[in-house]
């Protein structure tokens, strides 16, 4: 697996399949198969893509804690902004299932000593009436800042920051 | 589910749940309850209760994420419980990931005894 990655100098949608068709069967596998690519574009950002299931909400959120904690914030930014992303991703997972292209884009970007995230969905599958709503959201809003629902045809994309007190201290 | 006589333990994607034995019922929840899981741990614990039972309590102590999904899961079990006459508590101590959660929403109430009490 490692050959068939470390040759591929392209992007990460051909990288995944490429991988996909070197490592899975032609014929029909006996089991669900599933690719997690992760591309780090600069130490900055943290660029996540999945289909759209509750089994990849909790991927989802270890992978943005340990990108966090990783670039030394405290234990309560973490868990907080995991909450964040892990009340957002459910929202758009709960709408796709059973859709089985819908896919959820988690991009994290660190701007000085702030953390600015966006969980999108892809495609016009969810009602309107159900984009946002319930006691998730408010959740956010209460652990994040700057909370913005933005909807297009093309899907749904709420964004949210959060300070970071460390960087903060290290910045000053 | 495994059982050691004294206990029954299920395990749901990144939970474990222990079950005591009435007549006081105490769940606890190890680990991530989440979208993928609330139902299931739900259902288990619903599945345990019975109608002569003193009590249930729902430790989340060691459980290490709870959102809104893990929420509805509790709110479900209080519903139920209310049903059934039966009091219900949820430990979870300051500096929790339930705690939080619960306090923020401000389910404590709903939850019955929540059995969370201030630092110092």
């Amino acid at each position: 697996m490692a050959a068939t990655v470390a040759a591929a100098r392209d992007d990460v949608d051909a990288r995944v399949d490429r991988l996909v068709r070197t490592l899975v069967p032609a014929e029909r596998p006996a089991d669900d198969v599933a690719v997690l690519a992760v591309a780090r574009h600069t130490d900055a950002s943290l660029h996540i893509e999945l289909p759209a299931t509750p089994v990849h909400a909790s991927p989802i959120r270890a992978m943005v804690g340990r990108w966090l904690e990783a670039r030394g914030a405290t234990p309560d930014e973490v868990a907080d902004v995991a909450l964040a992303v892990g009340e957002l991703v459910s929202n758009v997972a709960v709408h796709a299932y059973p859709m089985v292209d819908g896919r959820v884009v988690v991009n994290v970007v660190l701007d000085g000593d702030t953390v600015c995230v966006d969980v999108s969905d892809t495609g016009s599958w969810r009602p309107p009436q159900d984009r946002g709503g319930g006691r998730g959201l408010g959740i956010v809003r209460a652990v994040v800042e700057d909370v913005d629902v933005a909807t297009t045809a093309a899907g749904t994309t709420v964004r949210f920051t959060r300070g970071l007190d460390a960087l903060r201290t290290v910045a000053s | 589910m495994t059982s050691d006589g004294s206990s029954d333990a299920a395990t749901f994607g990144s939970a474990t749940v222990r079950l005591g034995r009435p007549p006081l019922l105490v769940a606890e929840i190890d680990g991530e309850i989440d979208i993928a899981n609330a139902h299931d741990i739900e259902r288990f614990v619903a599945d345990a209760c019975r109608q002569d039972m003193d009590r249930l309590e729902i430790d989340l102590t060691a459980t290490t994420y709870l959102d809104s999904a893990g929420l509805a899961a509790l709110v479900g079990l209080a519903e139920r419980l209310d049903a059934m006459r039966v009091p219900i508590s949820v430990v979870a101590p300051p500096g929790t990931a339930a705690h939080r959660v619960i306090e923020i929403t401000g389910l404590v109430r709903r939850l019955g005894r929540v059995d969370m009490p201030s630092p110092g």
